[in-house]
Protein backbone atom coordinates (compact mmCIF):
# COMPACT_ATOMS: atom_id res chain seq x y z
CA UNK A 1 0.00 0.00 0.00
CA UNK A 2 1.39 3.36 -1.08
CA UNK A 3 1.32 6.38 1.74
CA UNK A 4 0.91 9.66 0.59
CA UNK A 5 1.13 12.58 3.33
CA UNK A 6 -0.33 15.74 1.68
CA UNK A 7 0.52 19.31 3.82
CA UNK A 8 -0.19 17.87 7.01
CA UNK A 9 -0.45 19.45 10.31
CA UNK A 10 -0.61 18.77 13.90
CA UNK A 11 0.38 20.33 17.29
CA UNK A 12 -0.92 18.96 20.89
CA UNK A 13 -2.51 22.26 22.06
CA UNK A 14 -2.72 25.58 20.97
CA UNK A 15 -2.21 28.26 23.98
CA UNK A 16 -0.37 26.16 26.36
CA UNK A 17 2.40 27.12 27.74
CA UNK A 18 4.56 23.79 26.51
CA UNK A 19 2.64 24.36 23.13
CA UNK A 20 4.79 23.14 20.26
CA UNK A 21 3.81 22.94 16.69
CA UNK A 22 5.10 19.20 15.89
CA UNK A 23 3.95 18.65 12.68
CA UNK A 24 4.40 21.43 10.32
CA UNK A 25 3.15 20.93 7.02
CA UNK A 26 4.76 17.56 6.02
CA UNK A 27 4.27 16.31 2.15
CA UNK A 28 6.00 12.92 1.59
CA UNK A 29 4.94 9.72 -0.64
CA UNK A 30 6.12 6.39 0.88
CA UNK A 31 6.42 3.77 -1.87
CA UNK A 32 4.67 0.30 -1.41
CA UNK A 33 7.20 -2.48 -0.53
CA UNK A 34 10.09 -0.65 0.86
CA UNK A 35 11.63 -0.15 3.67
CA UNK A 36 11.56 3.54 4.81
CA UNK A 37 13.20 4.95 7.64
CA UNK A 38 12.51 8.64 9.05
CA UNK A 39 14.98 9.73 11.26
CA UNK A 40 15.46 13.12 13.42
CA UNK A 41 16.78 14.32 16.40
CA UNK A 42 14.56 13.85 19.63
CA UNK A 43 11.41 16.04 19.93
CA UNK A 44 11.43 16.38 15.94
CA UNK A 45 7.97 14.46 15.64
CA UNK A 46 8.94 11.34 14.68
CA UNK A 47 6.58 9.20 16.89
CA UNK A 48 3.54 11.59 16.25
CA UNK A 49 4.03 10.97 12.27
CA UNK A 50 3.23 7.44 13.04
CA UNK A 51 0.77 7.95 15.44
CA UNK A 52 -0.91 10.12 13.00
CA UNK A 53 -0.44 8.10 10.36
CA UNK A 54 -2.00 4.59 12.22
CA UNK A 55 -4.98 7.34 12.35
CA UNK A 56 -4.83 7.40 16.97
CA UNK A 57 -4.36 11.35 16.57
CA UNK A 58 -6.08 13.60 13.93
CA UNK A 59 -4.49 15.91 11.85
CA UNK A 60 -5.40 19.86 12.51
CA UNK A 61 -4.70 19.91 8.90
CA UNK A 62 -4.17 18.45 5.47
CA UNK A 63 -4.36 14.63 4.85
CA UNK A 64 -2.89 11.01 4.89
CA UNK A 65 -3.64 8.28 2.05
CA UNK A 66 -2.94 5.28 2.84
CA UNK A 67 -4.71 2.75 0.43
CA UNK A 68 -8.50 3.56 0.38
CA UNK A 69 -8.85 5.17 3.56
CA UNK A 70 -8.16 8.96 4.24
CA UNK A 71 -7.55 10.31 7.36
CA UNK A 72 -8.19 14.21 7.84
CA UNK A 73 -9.84 16.80 10.16
CA UNK A 74 -13.11 14.85 9.19
CA UNK A 75 -12.50 11.01 8.73
CA UNK A 76 -11.45 8.80 11.19
CA UNK A 77 -9.92 5.07 10.23
CA UNK A 78 -11.83 1.88 11.78
CA UNK A 79 -11.19 -1.46 12.67
CA UNK A 80 -10.51 -2.67 8.82
CA UNK A 81 -7.66 -0.27 9.13
CA UNK A 82 -5.97 -1.50 11.75
CA UNK A 83 -6.33 -5.04 10.43
CA UNK A 84 -4.37 -3.64 7.20
CA UNK A 85 -1.64 -1.77 9.12
CA UNK A 86 0.88 -3.02 12.04
CA UNK A 87 2.08 -0.52 14.51
CA UNK A 88 4.61 -1.85 16.91
CA UNK A 89 5.21 1.13 19.65
CA UNK A 90 7.82 1.87 21.35
CA UNK A 91 8.51 -0.78 24.23
CA UNK A 92 5.70 -2.59 23.24
CA UNK A 93 6.27 -5.29 25.93
CA UNK A 94 5.09 -2.67 28.89
CA UNK A 95 1.21 -3.24 26.97
CA UNK A 96 1.00 -6.84 27.71
CA UNK A 97 -1.92 -8.06 29.33
CA UNK A 98 -2.29 -12.10 29.33
CA UNK A 99 -0.87 -14.62 30.87
CA UNK A 100 1.12 -16.78 28.52
CA UNK A 101 2.64 -16.19 25.45
CA UNK A 102 -0.07 -17.94 23.59
CA UNK A 103 -3.16 -15.80 24.22
CA UNK A 104 -1.13 -12.67 24.13
CA UNK A 105 0.16 -13.33 20.26
CA UNK A 106 -3.87 -14.87 20.09
CA UNK A 107 -5.52 -11.52 21.37
CA UNK A 108 -5.81 -9.83 17.90
CA UNK A 109 -7.36 -13.28 16.14
CA UNK A 110 -10.04 -12.61 18.12
CA UNK A 111 -10.62 -9.09 18.05
CA UNK A 112 -10.11 -9.26 14.15
CA UNK A 113 -12.73 -11.84 13.86
CA UNK A 114 -10.32 -14.80 11.65
CA UNK A 115 -11.63 -18.36 12.15
CA UNK A 116 -10.76 -19.80 15.37
CA UNK A 117 -9.71 -22.78 14.29
CA UNK A 118 -6.87 -20.94 12.68
CA UNK A 119 -5.81 -19.18 15.55
CA UNK A 120 -3.19 -22.00 16.85
CA UNK A 121 -1.71 -22.08 13.45
CA UNK A 122 -1.45 -18.29 13.12
CA UNK A 123 -0.19 -18.19 16.36
CA UNK A 124 2.71 -20.99 16.08
CA UNK A 125 3.70 -19.42 12.68
CA UNK A 126 3.72 -15.92 13.70
CA UNK A 127 6.41 -16.81 16.74
CA UNK A 128 8.41 -18.82 13.91
CA UNK A 129 8.11 -16.17 12.03
CA UNK A 130 9.95 -13.89 14.50
CA UNK A 131 12.39 -16.87 15.92
CA UNK A 132 10.97 -18.22 18.72
CA UNK A 133 9.96 -21.96 19.02
CA UNK A 134 6.47 -23.72 20.03
CA UNK A 135 7.73 -24.06 23.52
CA UNK A 136 7.80 -20.40 24.50
CA UNK A 137 4.15 -20.76 24.03
CA UNK A 138 3.22 -21.40 27.66
CA UNK A 139 5.42 -19.14 29.47
CA UNK A 140 4.51 -16.03 30.85
CA UNK A 141 5.32 -12.89 28.56
CA UNK A 142 6.67 -11.23 31.76
CA UNK A 143 9.27 -13.66 32.88
CA UNK A 144 11.13 -13.15 29.01
CA UNK A 145 14.19 -11.48 28.42
CA UNK A 146 13.35 -7.78 26.89
CA UNK A 147 14.24 -8.91 23.07
CA UNK A 148 11.48 -11.82 23.40
CA UNK A 149 9.38 -9.65 24.84
CA UNK A 150 9.69 -7.19 21.72
CA UNK A 151 9.90 -10.34 19.48
CA UNK A 152 6.62 -11.68 21.15
CA UNK A 153 5.14 -8.51 20.59
CA UNK A 154 6.02 -8.08 17.12
CA UNK A 155 4.59 -11.55 16.81
CA UNK A 156 1.40 -10.34 17.86
CA UNK A 157 1.11 -8.17 15.06
CA UNK A 158 2.35 -10.19 12.48
CA UNK A 159 -0.49 -12.73 13.49
CA UNK A 160 -2.80 -10.62 11.47
CA UNK A 161 -0.62 -10.30 8.26
CA UNK A 162 -0.80 -6.50 7.94
CA UNK A 163 0.35 -4.80 4.57
CA UNK A 164 2.23 -2.03 6.32
CA UNK A 165 4.16 -2.12 9.52
CA UNK A 166 4.88 0.61 11.62
CA UNK A 167 7.81 -0.03 13.93
CA UNK A 168 8.61 3.10 16.54
CA UNK A 169 12.15 2.32 17.71
CA UNK A 170 12.00 -1.47 17.48
CA UNK A 171 15.84 -2.49 18.41
CA UNK A 172 16.54 -0.23 21.22
CA UNK A 173 18.16 -2.10 23.99
CA UNK A 174 18.94 -4.61 21.39
CA UNK A 175 22.52 -5.89 21.31
CA UNK A 176 24.61 -6.39 18.05
CA UNK A 177 23.45 -10.12 17.42
CA UNK A 178 19.81 -9.43 18.32
CA UNK A 179 20.29 -6.46 15.94
CA UNK A 180 21.55 -8.69 13.29
CA UNK A 181 18.72 -11.43 13.49
CA UNK A 182 15.72 -8.08 13.39
CA UNK A 183 17.68 -6.92 10.41
CA UNK A 184 17.17 -10.60 8.87
CA UNK A 185 13.59 -10.68 9.91
CA UNK A 186 12.60 -7.47 8.45
CA UNK A 187 14.42 -8.09 4.95
CA UNK A 188 12.53 -11.69 4.81
CA UNK A 189 9.24 -9.16 6.23
CA UNK A 190 10.08 -7.03 2.69
CA UNK A 191 10.66 -9.56 0.40
CA UNK A 192 8.62 -12.97 1.33
CA UNK A 193 5.88 -11.08 2.31
CA UNK A 194 6.27 -7.73 0.51
CA UNK A 195 5.35 -5.71 3.28
CA UNK A 196 5.75 -1.92 3.43
CA UNK A 197 7.60 -1.22 6.57
CA UNK A 198 8.02 2.33 8.10
CA UNK A 199 10.48 2.38 11.02
CA UNK A 200 11.93 5.31 13.33
CA UNK A 201 15.26 4.63 14.77
CA UNK A 202 18.38 6.64 16.31
CA UNK A 203 20.77 4.17 14.98
CA UNK A 204 22.37 5.45 11.83
CA UNK A 205 24.71 2.53 11.12
CA UNK A 206 21.47 -0.04 11.89
CA UNK A 207 19.40 2.02 9.36
CA UNK A 208 22.22 1.93 6.61
CA UNK A 209 22.34 -1.71 6.28
CA UNK A 210 18.45 -2.08 5.28
CA UNK A 211 16.63 1.40 4.60
CA UNK A 212 15.77 2.05 1.08
CA UNK A 213 14.18 5.55 1.63
CA UNK A 214 14.75 8.04 4.19
CA UNK A 215 13.16 10.75 5.46
CA UNK A 216 14.78 13.12 7.83
CA UNK A 217 12.58 15.22 10.29
CA UNK A 218 13.61 18.70 12.06
CA UNK A 219 11.40 20.64 14.06
CA UNK A 220 8.09 18.69 12.35
CA UNK A 221 9.48 19.79 8.60
CA UNK A 222 10.69 17.77 6.53
CA UNK A 223 14.21 18.30 5.93
CA UNK A 224 14.83 15.63 3.04
CA UNK A 225 13.81 12.35 1.57
CA UNK A 226 14.79 10.13 -0.84
CA UNK A 227 17.16 7.11 -1.57
CA UNK A 228 19.43 6.97 1.51
CA UNK A 229 22.67 7.35 -0.52
CA UNK A 230 21.23 10.54 -2.05
CA UNK A 231 20.51 11.43 1.50
CA UNK A 232 23.61 10.41 3.28
CA UNK A 233 25.63 12.39 0.57
CA UNK A 234 24.71 15.73 2.04
CA UNK A 235 26.58 15.00 4.87
CA UNK A 236 26.94 18.75 6.31
CA UNK A 237 23.31 19.51 6.01
CA UNK A 238 22.80 16.56 8.53
CA UNK A 239 25.39 17.73 10.82
CA UNK A 240 23.56 21.45 10.88
CA UNK A 241 20.74 19.51 12.12
CA UNK A 242 22.39 17.19 14.95
CA UNK A 243 22.68 14.42 12.82
CA UNK A 244 25.39 11.99 12.07
CA UNK A 245 26.04 9.71 8.83
CA UNK A 246 27.33 6.20 8.99
CA UNK A 247 30.87 5.97 9.36
CA UNK A 248 31.63 4.22 5.84
CA UNK A 249 29.88 6.75 4.52
CA UNK A 250 31.79 9.49 6.08
CA UNK A 251 34.98 7.29 5.02
CA UNK A 252 33.99 7.34 1.34
CA UNK A 253 32.84 11.00 1.47
CA UNK A 254 36.40 12.46 3.08
CA UNK A 255 38.32 9.89 0.40
CA UNK A 256 36.72 12.16 -2.00
CA UNK A 257 37.11 15.59 -0.35
CA UNK A 258 41.05 14.85 0.08
CA UNK A 259 42.13 12.50 -2.90
CA UNK A 260 38.86 13.36 -5.77
CA UNK A 261 38.61 10.02 -6.03
CA UNK A 262 35.16 8.56 -5.76
CA UNK A 263 35.35 5.04 -3.99
CA UNK A 264 31.62 4.75 -3.79
CA UNK A 265 28.76 4.01 -0.92
CA UNK A 266 28.69 0.32 0.40
CA UNK A 267 26.27 -1.07 2.91
CA UNK A 268 29.16 -4.11 3.97
CA UNK A 269 32.47 -3.22 5.15
CA UNK A 270 34.01 -6.19 3.26
CA UNK A 271 32.98 -5.06 -0.02
CA UNK A 272 34.01 -1.48 1.16
CA UNK A 273 37.41 -2.99 2.12
CA UNK A 274 37.41 -4.66 -1.57
CA UNK A 275 37.29 -1.03 -2.97
CA UNK A 276 39.86 0.34 -1.43
CA UNK A 277 42.06 -2.43 -2.24
CA UNK A 278 41.32 -1.79 -5.97
CA UNK A 279 42.10 2.07 -5.87
CA UNK A 280 45.44 1.16 -3.77
CA UNK A 281 46.03 -1.37 -6.13
CA UNK B 1 -0.22 16.75 25.57
CA UNK B 2 -3.17 17.72 28.03
CA UNK B 3 -2.91 14.29 29.62
CA UNK B 4 0.76 15.05 29.42
CA UNK B 5 0.21 18.45 32.00
CA UNK B 6 -2.65 17.64 34.28
CA UNK B 7 -1.81 17.79 37.02
CA UNK B 8 2.00 18.96 36.27
CA UNK B 9 3.23 22.38 37.66
CA UNK B 10 3.99 24.83 34.80
CA UNK B 11 6.63 27.14 35.94
CA UNK B 12 5.97 31.17 36.44
CA UNK B 13 7.03 33.84 38.36
CA UNK B 14 3.35 35.40 39.08
CA UNK B 15 1.98 36.10 42.77
CA UNK B 16 -0.01 33.22 42.28
CA UNK B 17 3.02 31.11 42.07
CA UNK B 18 5.28 32.75 44.55
CA UNK B 19 2.57 32.47 47.40
CA UNK B 20 3.59 31.02 50.80
CA UNK B 21 2.63 26.94 50.60
CA UNK B 22 1.21 27.26 53.84
CA UNK B 23 -1.33 30.04 53.13
CA UNK B 24 -1.42 28.94 49.58
CA UNK B 25 -3.05 25.19 51.08
CA UNK B 26 -5.15 27.04 53.47
CA UNK B 27 -6.59 29.38 51.02
CA UNK B 28 -7.43 26.22 48.58
CA UNK B 29 -9.56 24.49 51.56
CA UNK B 30 -11.50 27.61 52.17
CA UNK B 31 -11.85 28.09 48.02
CA UNK B 32 -13.71 24.16 48.10
CA UNK B 33 -15.31 25.01 51.22
CA UNK B 34 -16.67 28.33 49.39
CA UNK B 35 -17.51 27.07 46.03
CA UNK B 36 -19.11 23.80 48.11
CA UNK B 37 -21.70 25.39 50.60
CA UNK B 38 -22.93 28.23 48.93
CA UNK B 39 -26.21 27.30 46.88
CA UNK B 40 -26.84 30.50 45.44
CA UNK B 41 -25.91 31.35 42.06
CA UNK B 42 -25.09 34.74 42.33
CA UNK B 43 -22.27 33.92 44.78
CA UNK B 44 -21.44 31.00 42.68
CA UNK B 45 -20.77 33.35 39.70
CA UNK B 46 -18.97 35.70 41.91
CA UNK B 47 -16.59 32.64 42.92
CA UNK B 48 -16.16 32.05 38.90
CA UNK B 49 -15.36 35.42 38.27
CA UNK B 50 -12.91 35.25 41.21
CA UNK B 51 -11.15 32.14 40.06
CA UNK B 52 -10.58 33.84 36.80
CA UNK B 53 -9.01 36.56 38.03
CA UNK B 54 -6.70 34.41 40.02
CA UNK B 55 -6.55 32.40 36.83
CA UNK B 56 -5.29 35.40 34.79
CA UNK B 57 -3.20 36.46 37.94
CA UNK B 58 -1.61 33.43 37.31
CA UNK B 59 -0.23 34.13 33.37
CA UNK B 60 -1.55 30.32 32.66
CA UNK B 61 -3.46 29.69 29.76
CA UNK B 62 -7.21 29.31 30.28
CA UNK B 63 -7.30 26.38 27.91
CA UNK B 64 -5.54 24.50 30.16
CA UNK B 65 -8.43 24.78 32.83
CA UNK B 66 -10.99 24.76 30.06
CA UNK B 67 -10.19 21.06 28.76
CA UNK B 68 -10.72 18.92 31.97
CA UNK B 69 -13.80 20.94 32.50
CA UNK B 70 -15.42 20.13 28.56
CA UNK B 71 -13.87 16.33 28.55
CA UNK B 72 -16.71 15.89 31.59
CA UNK B 73 -18.94 17.65 29.42
CA UNK B 74 -21.20 14.38 29.19
CA UNK B 75 -21.16 13.63 32.90
CA UNK B 76 -22.34 17.34 33.76
CA UNK B 77 -25.14 16.69 30.50
CA UNK B 78 -26.20 13.31 32.34
CA UNK B 79 -26.74 14.74 35.73
CA UNK B 80 -28.81 17.40 34.03
CA UNK B 81 -30.67 15.05 32.10
CA UNK B 82 -31.47 12.67 35.16
CA UNK B 83 -32.53 15.96 37.69
CA UNK B 84 -34.41 17.48 34.68
CA UNK B 85 -36.76 13.94 33.88
CA UNK B 86 -36.93 13.44 38.19
CA UNK B 87 -37.16 17.32 39.38
CA UNK B 88 -37.75 19.29 36.58
CA UNK B 89 -35.62 22.52 35.75
CA UNK B 90 -34.61 24.16 38.72
CA UNK B 91 -31.76 27.11 39.96
CA UNK B 92 -30.65 24.34 41.90
CA UNK B 93 -29.32 22.39 38.52
CA UNK B 94 -27.44 25.20 37.70
CA UNK B 95 -25.82 25.90 40.74
CA UNK B 96 -24.85 22.13 41.03
CA UNK B 97 -22.85 22.79 37.53
CA UNK B 98 -21.05 25.61 38.74
CA UNK B 99 -20.19 24.15 41.76
CA UNK B 100 -18.34 21.42 40.13
CA UNK B 101 -16.86 23.85 37.57
CA UNK B 102 -15.55 26.23 40.42
CA UNK B 103 -13.98 23.31 42.07
CA UNK B 104 -12.27 21.93 39.26
CA UNK B 105 -10.88 25.51 38.70
CA UNK B 106 -9.47 26.27 41.91
CA UNK B 107 -7.76 22.20 42.29
CA UNK B 108 -6.43 22.71 38.70
CA UNK B 109 -4.60 25.98 39.81
CA UNK B 110 -3.40 24.83 42.72
CA UNK B 111 -2.11 21.90 40.95
CA UNK B 112 -0.28 23.62 38.43
CA UNK B 113 0.73 26.45 40.02
CA UNK B 114 2.27 25.02 43.06
CA UNK B 115 5.52 22.49 42.83
CA UNK B 116 5.14 19.15 44.46
CA UNK B 117 7.71 19.94 47.39
CA UNK B 118 5.35 23.07 48.31
CA UNK B 119 2.31 20.45 48.22
CA UNK B 120 4.39 18.56 50.64
CA UNK B 121 5.31 21.52 52.73
CA UNK B 122 1.59 22.70 52.63
CA UNK B 123 0.03 19.17 53.24
CA UNK B 124 2.51 18.64 56.06
CA UNK B 125 1.29 22.06 57.68
CA UNK B 126 -2.10 20.73 57.83
CA UNK B 127 -1.78 17.44 59.25
CA UNK B 128 1.11 19.02 62.14
CA UNK B 129 -1.54 19.02 64.51
CA UNK B 130 -1.77 15.80 64.65
CA UNK B 131 1.94 15.17 65.88
CA UNK B 132 0.46 16.06 69.32
CA UNK B 133 -0.62 11.97 68.87
CA UNK B 134 2.80 10.83 67.42
CA UNK B 135 1.32 10.41 64.07
CA UNK B 136 4.00 10.07 61.53
CA UNK B 137 2.49 13.41 59.03
CA UNK B 138 5.45 13.51 56.63
CA UNK B 139 4.71 10.25 56.14
CA UNK B 140 1.03 11.03 54.86
CA UNK B 141 2.24 14.13 53.00
CA UNK B 142 5.18 12.54 50.96
CA UNK B 143 2.34 9.90 49.98
CA UNK B 144 -0.25 12.28 49.04
CA UNK B 145 2.04 14.72 47.23
CA UNK B 146 3.82 11.71 45.34
CA UNK B 147 0.33 10.32 44.17
CA UNK B 148 -0.49 13.70 42.71
CA UNK B 149 2.93 13.89 40.68
CA UNK B 150 1.60 10.24 39.51
CA UNK B 151 -1.08 11.96 37.94
CA UNK B 152 0.38 12.47 34.52
CA UNK B 153 1.99 9.61 34.52
CA UNK B 154 -1.41 7.42 34.98
CA UNK B 155 -2.49 9.56 31.99
CA UNK B 156 0.12 8.69 29.93
CA UNK B 157 0.30 4.81 30.29
CA UNK B 158 -3.36 4.87 30.13
CA UNK B 159 -3.12 6.98 26.27
CA UNK B 160 -0.45 4.53 25.61
CA UNK B 161 -2.56 1.12 26.49
CA UNK B 162 -5.26 2.40 24.90
CA UNK B 163 -3.72 3.37 21.83
CA UNK B 164 -1.88 0.18 21.74
CA UNK B 165 -5.60 -1.98 21.81
CA UNK B 166 -6.82 0.10 19.01
CA UNK B 167 -3.98 -0.75 16.44
CA UNK B 168 -4.80 -4.63 17.86
CA UNK B 169 -8.64 -4.24 17.13
CA UNK B 170 -10.15 -3.16 19.66
CA UNK B 171 -13.13 -0.90 19.33
CA UNK B 172 -14.32 1.51 21.96
CA UNK B 173 -16.67 3.10 19.80
CA UNK B 174 -18.86 0.36 18.83
CA UNK B 175 -18.23 -1.84 22.21
CA UNK B 176 -21.61 -2.99 24.34
CA UNK B 177 -21.54 -2.10 27.79
CA UNK B 178 -20.28 -6.03 28.61
CA UNK B 179 -17.09 -5.42 26.06
CA UNK B 180 -16.19 -1.83 27.51
CA UNK B 181 -15.72 -3.95 31.12
CA UNK B 182 -13.34 -6.43 29.24
CA UNK B 183 -11.67 -3.72 28.07
CA UNK B 184 -11.13 -2.01 31.26
CA UNK B 185 -9.45 -5.05 32.41
CA UNK B 186 -6.72 -5.31 29.63
CA UNK B 187 -6.08 -1.31 30.42
CA UNK B 188 -5.91 -1.85 34.03
CA UNK B 189 -3.33 -4.42 34.09
CA UNK B 190 -0.44 -2.87 31.98
CA UNK B 191 -1.46 0.76 33.57
CA UNK B 192 -1.14 -0.79 37.07
CA UNK B 193 2.42 -2.61 36.15
CA UNK B 194 4.04 -0.08 34.75
CA UNK B 195 2.99 2.59 37.27
CA UNK B 196 4.77 0.49 40.48
CA UNK B 197 7.11 -0.27 37.82
CA UNK B 198 8.18 3.70 37.72
CA UNK B 199 7.41 3.93 41.38
CA UNK B 200 9.31 1.87 42.42
CA UNK B 201 12.19 2.65 39.96
CA UNK B 202 11.77 6.52 41.61
CA UNK B 203 12.13 4.78 44.83
CA UNK B 204 15.57 3.55 44.26
CA UNK B 205 16.51 6.61 42.75
CA UNK B 206 15.64 8.88 45.94
CA UNK B 207 17.37 6.23 47.90
CA UNK B 208 20.55 6.17 46.01
CA UNK B 209 20.33 9.93 46.30
CA UNK B 210 20.60 10.29 49.75
CA UNK B 211 16.99 10.52 50.48
CA UNK B 212 15.49 8.93 53.79
CA UNK B 213 11.71 9.73 54.81
CA UNK B 214 11.33 10.86 58.36
CA UNK B 215 14.78 11.97 58.88
CA UNK B 216 15.36 15.14 61.11
CA UNK B 217 17.16 18.10 59.86
CA UNK B 218 17.02 21.35 58.62
CA UNK B 219 14.85 22.34 55.61
CA UNK B 220 16.64 23.91 53.03
CA UNK B 221 13.55 25.59 51.74
CA UNK B 222 12.50 28.34 53.67
CA UNK B 223 9.46 30.33 52.52
CA UNK B 224 8.98 33.76 54.50
CA UNK B 225 5.72 35.25 54.44
CA UNK B 226 4.68 38.90 52.80
CA UNK B 227 1.74 41.26 52.83
CA UNK B 228 0.47 39.61 49.69
CA UNK B 229 0.26 36.40 51.20
CA UNK B 230 -1.62 37.77 54.34
CA UNK B 231 -3.74 39.83 51.92
CA UNK B 232 -4.61 36.85 50.37
CA UNK B 233 -5.40 34.92 53.03
CA UNK B 234 -7.67 37.81 54.53
CA UNK B 235 -9.38 38.39 51.52
CA UNK B 236 -10.50 34.67 51.73
CA UNK B 237 -11.37 34.57 55.32
CA UNK B 238 -13.40 37.44 55.08
CA UNK B 239 -15.16 36.31 51.68
CA UNK B 240 -15.85 32.95 53.80
CA UNK B 241 -17.74 34.65 55.93
CA UNK B 242 -19.45 36.81 53.83
CA UNK B 243 -20.73 33.36 52.57
CA UNK B 244 -21.60 31.41 55.56
CA UNK B 245 -23.49 34.81 56.40
CA UNK B 246 -25.48 34.22 52.85
CA UNK B 247 -25.75 30.59 53.66
CA UNK B 248 -27.86 31.22 57.56
CA UNK B 249 -29.76 34.00 56.08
Amino acid sequence: MEIKVDKLSFDYQKDIPIEKRLINKLSFTIEQDKITVIIGKNGSGKTTLLELMNGLLKPQSGKIIIGDYVIDKKNTVDKEFHKKVGFLFQFPEEQFFHSTVEKEIGFSVDQFQYRVNEKEKRVKEALLLVGLNDSYLKRDPLTLSNVEMRKVALASILIYNPKVLFLDEPTVGFDEENKKSFLKLIKRLKKRYHKTIIMVSHDIEFIHKFADEILVLDNGKLITQGDKYEVFKQEKRMKEIGLTVPKMIQFSNLVYEKKGKKIGYRDEINDLIKDIYRYVK
Amino acid sequence: MLNKTFGRYIGKDSKIHLLNPKIKIICFFLQIVMAWISNQIEIQLVLLVFFLLLILQSEISFFLFWKPIWKMKYLLLGICFIEIVTKGFSTFLVVMIMKVVNIMLSSTLYLVSTKQKEIMIGIDFLLSPLNIFSIPTDHFSFLISNSILFLPTLFYEFDKTTKTLTCRGIDYEHSNWKEKFQILSFIIFPLITNVIKKADSMSDIMELQGFQLGEKRTSYLYYSFYLFDWLYLIYHIGFLIVIIKGVML
